[in-house]
């Protein structure tokens, strides 16, 4: 993984309104301690990762966006691999010990980034 | 005088209590009028030689529920005749005929509706059978053995096989896109952009005035449409009722969170509490200012809310529903960051965070 490196996220269908993708999409679930599970885009296309994803765990997702790892480290958050033996490309964006008020700013600027690039998968009516 | 007359049979989930809906009752007193017309029809027929049927023929003839049976419900029928019809030999066999004649009508084929039943009679099944749901029969004994089933599409074949239009129950949602007071109408604009007049209802008229033009709150109508046989709406004939739902798009998207299950994000999600959503939702949608763009309203993982405007500084408002504490973050123009906390507990809280919301939402224009 590099500054290159394309972070896939899922994102769940209810994060996404009409045309509107919410900051939540890349808010760390409190419960993962403020690591947000990717897929490391250098060993994944994001097709694959939604299958591994939709198919293979059995979760919900409405598409697959992206930041790398060079947008995610500009905002001073660290991204590195997190193999899992049912998801050898898991990675995570590691949001540390930030408070709910400072993920929110960086999950919108995250989400801003994503929607520069647009929808990886599938392609079509990309936000 | 009284006569046990006709003893149909309503099947359907409504009707496995033995309990006979009111609704339905509308039903039952179509069929009375069809009866009575149908009579009026053969009596003609059988005296061409006279211009209408006896004076009184109508007036003296109803049909009374005698009792409500077992097997579903069967609402028994009696006959009650006054005056010249109940005297011996007088024209019951002609409502006798015409019950019999509606029932064969009912089980003939599409081609072969019998001759004996004028076309123009057909309309009556508008009415007749009208209130059955789907899945949901009216059961008309045939003078021979077994029973003529009126469903809903059978209804619907009747009417249209004299017409090219039938009416039936119709729910439509939309906005009121302008009032003509003088037809005394309103314009339902719906969510597909078809618009139709809706008579307006007398105590509807203060919301139509109150919500006329106010495209953010819909209307729930519930009345009678004219369908054509595609089932596509022509015209809505008549309103029974018709509710405000302000704020629809924030009230139906917080009705849609409130399906959210247990488990909803990865396995995990928490599921909202109803209570305290239901709790919000009224609060939010009662006295949100119109000159605010409407927020997207998005579930957190951990079973509260964010709402987030599509405008500059990318606000943000994160709802704590245990104690309705309100977070708000946008990014200021200066690099700064816009933050300010709300309690949302009360009427004093939500006209300071609209006051707030208004001073630092701006329509986003890029």
């Amino acid at each position: 993984m590099n500054g290159q490196t394309l972070l896939l996220r899922q994102v769940n269908p209810q994060f996404l309104r009409d045309d509107h993708l919410s900051s939540q999409a890349f808010f760390p679930f409190p419960k993962d301690a403020g690591q947000l599970s990717v897929y490391d885009g250098d060993q994944v296309t994001a097709e694959a990762a939604y299958l591994h994803f939709t198919q293979g765990l059995k979760l919900a997702s409405i598409g697959v966006w992206a930041v790398t790892g060079g947008q995610s480290a500009s905002l001073g958050i660290v991204s590195r691999p997190d193999p899992l033996p049912n998801s050898p490309a898991h990675a995570v964006i590691d949001f540390g010990q930030r408070n709910e008020n400072q993920c929110r700013k960086l999950a919108k600027l995250l989400r801003n980034f994503a929607i520069e690039r647009g929808r990886l998968h599938p392609m079509d009516d990309a936000v | 005088m009284k006569t046990t007359f006709y003893q149909p049979r309503f099947t359907g989930e409504r009707f496995d209590e033995h309990t006979l809906p009111v609704e339905v009752a509308r039903d039952l007193a179509a069929y009375e009028t069809l009866v009575i017309e149908l009579a009026k029809h053969l009596y003609k027929q059988d005296y061409p030689e006279r211009a209408r049927a006896p004076k009184g023929f109508a007036a003296n003839f109803r049909l009374d529920i005698q009792e409500i049976g077992d097997g579903s419900t069967r609402p028994l029928l009696a006959l009650v005749m006054s005056g010249v019809l109940a005297l011996p030999n007088s024209e019951a066999t002609h409502f006798e005929r015409a019950r019999d004649l509606i029932a064969e009508c009912v089980a003939a084929p599409d081609a072969r509706l019998p001759h004996q039943f004028p076309k123009e009679l057909l309309g009556h099944f508008n009415q007749l059978g009208r209130s059955l749901r789907d899945g949901e029969t009216l059961e008309l004994p045939l003078a021979c053995d077994g029973n003529a089933v009126l469903t809903p599409t059978r209804r619907k074949e009747l009417v249209l096989a004299a017409s090219e239009e039938y009416e039936r129950e119709v729910e439509l949602l939309g906005y009121i896109g302008e009032v003509d007071w003088e037809k005394a109408t309103f314009r339902l604009r719906l969510a597909d952009n078809r618009q139709f007049n809706v008579p307006l209802l007398p105590a509807f008229r203060d919301d139509a005035r109150k919500y006329g033009g106010r495209s953010r709150h819909w209307v729930v109508v519930k009345g009678v449409g004219t369908f054509d046989a595609w089932d596509c709406l022509k015209r809505v004939l008549s309103s029974e009722s018709a509710e405000v739902v302000k704020n629809f798009d924030i009230t139906n998207r917080l009705d849609e969170l409130r399906l959210l299950q247990p488990g909803w994000f990865e396995d995990a999600g928490l599921a909202l509490n109803e209570a305290r959503l239901s709790l919000f939702a009224e609060s939010i949608a009662a006295n949100y200012p119109d000159d605010l763009p409407l927020p997207a309203i998005f579930p957190t993982q951990d079973g509260n809310l964010v709402l987030e405007w599509n405008a500059a500084g990318d606000p943000s408002l994160d709802i704590r529903l245990a104690d309705f504490q309100a977070s708000f973050h946008a990014f200021g123009t200066d690099g700064t960051d816009i933050e300010q906390n709300f309690s949302l507990a009360n009427e004093t809280g939500w006209t300071q965070v609209h006051a707030f919301l208004i001073d630092n939402i701006s329509k986003h224009t890029g």
